[in-house]
């Protein structure tokens, strides 16, 4: 739940983007990009290139949609999380789509190997939402548990439960390649 | 990481993604702006909607001519041209005593007593109007001396006392 202060902040720069203020939209974007970035990149298994395509196309959603933002709901950043999340399903739910460039470019991180990154992709993106978030706030964020239970104000063993369920997921969702083709019904928040 | 599952979740090193970030944002930024065109432009459109569609409903909703009251047109008499007057062809009491002046016999009687009555009724002067009346008198025959209807008080007056006159000077001789 975003503070009183931080609402307030972002419903002036949210007004002034509708106004068409470029300062307004820029100090925004300074703000989020690095972490749509690192999420998109770890969404994708760090694959660079779909996940730059994945940021533009987020970015291009976000001035298309920014009537649709609503600051009391949360925050940009995670708004914008959002629309690459419905982005990366939507890529995995047209049928035979690859996320492995075809030319061979370099992927992001000299260990992503371009198979193993896609299947980490699509076992990522079949996860419930709420699997999803914790693995993102454990691994990605690099959050504690205890700092997780306190946010989503709930008790440190309820978070250890959903995370070794969302590890089990991702496993099961990653051994079978199958199974982990077929996008998840929830969307990923 | 003890689980050799969570490698395979941990976060990847960031690449360089400057220029990327620069083209992006150029590119938001001039989106931003035509976007808000767009949406002044869908409220005006919207707006002009309501306005045609409220339009047509007001003309759908509109009596149909059988249910319209009727009001009674009052037929406002046209104006008329005042009517040309009348040509003047009587002159002025004056003109008429001259052409009696100059006149003789019937016609003589005949004009001085239009000139007194125009004298009398018109100008309202009794005073002219005796003097051509009696120059009526004077020029007129016997038969025209008797009273008559149309005469006025002041001819039956002049008409009765020349009578008298007359007959006086009869008693006298």
């Amino acid at each position: 739940v975003p503070s009183a202060d931080s609402v307030w902040r972002e419903r002036g720069l949210h007004a002034a983007v509708l106004a068409g203020d470029a300062h307004a939209w820029q100090t925004w974007y300074e703000e989020s990009f690095a972490g749509l970035f690192a999420y998109v990149l770890w969404r994708c298994g760090g694959l660079r290139d779909p996940a730059e395509d994945v940021v533009q196309e987020t970015w291009l959603t976000a001035v298309r949609r920014i009537r649709d933002f609503d600051p009391s709901r949360g925050r940009f950043a995670g708004w914008l999380r959002g629309i690459a999340a419905n982005l990366l399903r939507k890529q995995f739910a047209r049928a035979g789509k690859t996320f492995v460039p075809l030319d061979g470019q370099e992927a992001a991180a000299p260990a992503a190997d371009p198979d193993r990154a896609e299947r980490v992709a699509r076992a990522l993106a079949r996860l419930p939402a709420r699997q999803e978030a914790v693995l993102r706030a454990k691994y990605l964020d690099r959050q504690s548990v205890q700092h997780i239970a306190e946010e989503w104000q709930t008790t440190a063993k309820a978070v250890e439960s959903l995370l070794a369920r969302a590890r089990q997921a991702f496993r099961e969702n990653y051994c079978d390649p199958a199974r982990a083709g077929e996008p998840s019904d929830e969307e990923p928040s | 990481v003890n689980d050799p599952w969570e490698e395979l979740l941990l976060p990847f090193e960031q690449p360089d993604s400057s220029a990327l970030r620069q083209a992006l944002l150029a590119q938001t930024v001039r989106l931003l702006p035509r976007r808000r065109r767009w949406r002044v432009l869908a409220a005006a459109g919207a707006l002009a909607a309501c306005f045609v569609l409220g339009m047509l409903t007001m003309w759908q909703l509109r009596p149909a001519p059988a249910d319209r009251p009727t009001v009674a047109e009052e037929k406002q008499p046209a104006l008329q041209a005042p009517p040309p007057k009348a040509p003047l062809t009587r002159g002025t009491a004056l003109v008429r005593e001259w052409q009696a002046f100059d006149s003789k016999g019937k016609e003589r009687a005949a004009l001085f007593t239009q000139a007194g009555a125009q004298y009398l009724h018109d100008d309202h002067n009794p005073d002219a109007a005796l003097r051509c009346y009696r120059q009526a008198l004077a020029a007129a025959t016997p038969d025209e001396l008797e009273v008559r209807p149309e005469d006025d008080w002041l001819v039956m007056a002049l008409k009765t006392a020349r009578k008298q006159e007359i007959v006086d000077a009869k008693n006298v001789h």
